[in-house]
């Protein structure tokens, strides 16, 4: 069944691509309501070994981020569109939490860049954009960065710029990895991703 | 689960298509091939340049370095041996976060396969990370989608030689059929100019690379706001070329934890 639908929609992206190209890259608002909260996903995204390191220069494993609700996304530091909107999103968000529940949760950024997002890059990005020690902005290899794109369902591609395209997705995780929380799209709604995190304490 | 596409509507549309535009570029071009050390059971693929189907700009073609891909898909027999060294991936233990409902579902259980006709049979019904896992295990990858439609793209020569159309049709053919109940042994189904056997006609494989398939009705997002930060795709090299579409465009519908009865892959050092 399921490879009867994929086909379907592929068949109907065909129909779509094939007249209306230019529709590339368009913000389409045809569906403002849609669901973007999911069920509680199956598994953990922490059943997966990977290391990354943050803007301190900390080689971390990605289990270490398990116990606290983490707020998630994928960014590249020298993207000038979307990733700075997410990132004051989220931290919006952040700001909506009394500080004790602040305390309990984490925001990670991971980088699609592994080249240029070193982490004296990650360090001044989070010093440009007042990020606070709540904050963990990782990098790691090409390999892990896929990874975690495939267990989050963000779609990447690296241009001959250095730059990516990349789906603008925000997550929420709870405290065993389960994702509660998934979003695609910009909305900037930081007070729904402010409830949800109240939702977990 | 059982179908592939079938409409006759889509079919004959598609058809038309290729009928309609027989012009089909050829995606590479040998330069200097240099051959590597043998790999057994690999094929040496030599480098060449790569048209890639969607066109983003500034990309025209991309050089592919030489490489070794396997002759034919992987096996269940041989996914059994990576299962049994790592229980972790067995059918009861995986994560369901890597592998959804339905992984392995053909075998009879976690370490027994049950059907000796499955054994040879190309394996499915494994997910993205699973694949990759086993490929990591072989010390190998999974191709990219440049790898693998660069070795795809080149012409059939047994059970009989196509032409660049025949071999549309055939693969069209195909794609529009439901999925047989056994599958042949993997390595016996139409072998390309590589000598690469059962890229078409048995199951569609797994690349390492699937997420970065940005098709263009990607573009928005489940809540409207853009979806896709950056250039997209602008176009593909050849909107005719439905069999290569129908390829990327089922990529792109992919998770990596899906499982798909008609879902396998192979490897490349």
């Amino acid at each position: 069944m399921k490879t009867y639908t994929i086909l379907i929609c592929a068949f109907c992206a065909f129909a779509l691509s094939s007249c209306s190209h230019e529709r590339t890259g368009s913000a389409a608002v045809d569906a403002p309501n849609a669901p973007t909260t999911i069920a509680r996903s199956a598994g953990s995204i922490y059943d997966v070994d990977m290391m990354f390191d943050d803007q301190n220069g900390e080689h971390i494993s990605w289990q270490s981020l398990k116990g606290k609700v983490q707020v998630m996304a994928m960014v590249f530091t020298h993207c000038q569109a979307t990733c700075p909107m997410i990132t004051y999103e989220i931290k919006h968000a952040e700001g909506l939490l009394q500080e004790s529940v602040r305390n309990n949760v984490g925001f990670t950024l991971i980088s699609f860049d592994s080249k240029r997002d070193t982490g004296a890059q990650l360090r001044s990005y989070s010093d440009a954009v007042h990020l606070d020690d709540h904050w963990q902005l990782l990098h790691g290899s090409q390999e892990d960065i896929q990874t975690v794109a495939n267990l989050f369902d963000v779609k990447y591609k690296e241009l001959p710029t250095g730059d990516f395209s990349h789906s603008n997705v925000i997550l929420v995780v709870d405290q065993q990895g389960h994702i509660v929380f998934r979003r695609e799209g910009i909305e900037r709604n930081p007070e729904q991703i402010a409830a949800i995190i109240k939702s977990l304490q | 689960m059982s179908g592939r596409i079938r409409p006759k509507a889509v079919l004959l549309f598609a058809l038309a298509l290729v009928l309609a535009h027989p012009a089909f570029a050829q995606s590479h071009q040998r330069k200097h091939p240099h051959e590597l050390a043998p790999v057994s059971g690999m094929v040496c693929i030599p480098g060449g340049y790569y048209r890639p189907f969607y066109i983003v700009k500034g990309i025209d073609s991309v050089w592919i370095s030489t490489y070794h891909m396997d002759a034919r898909a992987v096996t269940n027999g041989e996914f059994l041996e990576f299962v049994k060294t790592n229980p972790k991936w067995s059918r009861s233990r995986v994560s369901p976060m890597l592998a959804e409902k339905g992984y392995l579902k053909a075998w009879q259980s976690d370490f027994e396969i049950g059907n000796n006709a499955l054994v040879n049979a190309p394996v499915v019904n494994v997910s993205w990370f699973a694949a990759r896992a086993y490929a990591a295990w072989c010390h190998k990858h999974l191709p990219t989608v440049a790898q693998w439609e660069y070795a795809a793209s080149a012409p059939i020569v047994e059970p009989v030689r196509a032409t660049a159309r025949a071999k549309q049709s055939l693969i069209l053919a195909w794609y529009s059929k439901p999925m047989a109940k056994t599958l042949a042994p993997a390595g016996t189904v139409n072998e390309n100019a590589f000598g690469l056997r059962d890229m078409f006609g048995q199951v569609w494989e797994w690349t390492d690379d699937f997420s970065s398939v940005i098709v263009p009705g990607d573009a928005r997002g489940t809540s409207g706001g853009p979806a896709v930060c950056g250039a997209g795709a602008i176009g593909s090299i050849d909107p005719t070329d439905y069999a290569t579409f129908m390829r990327f465009a089922m990529r792109s519908s992919l998770k990596a934890n899906y499982v798909v009865d008609d879902l396998g892959f192979r490897c490349v050092k």
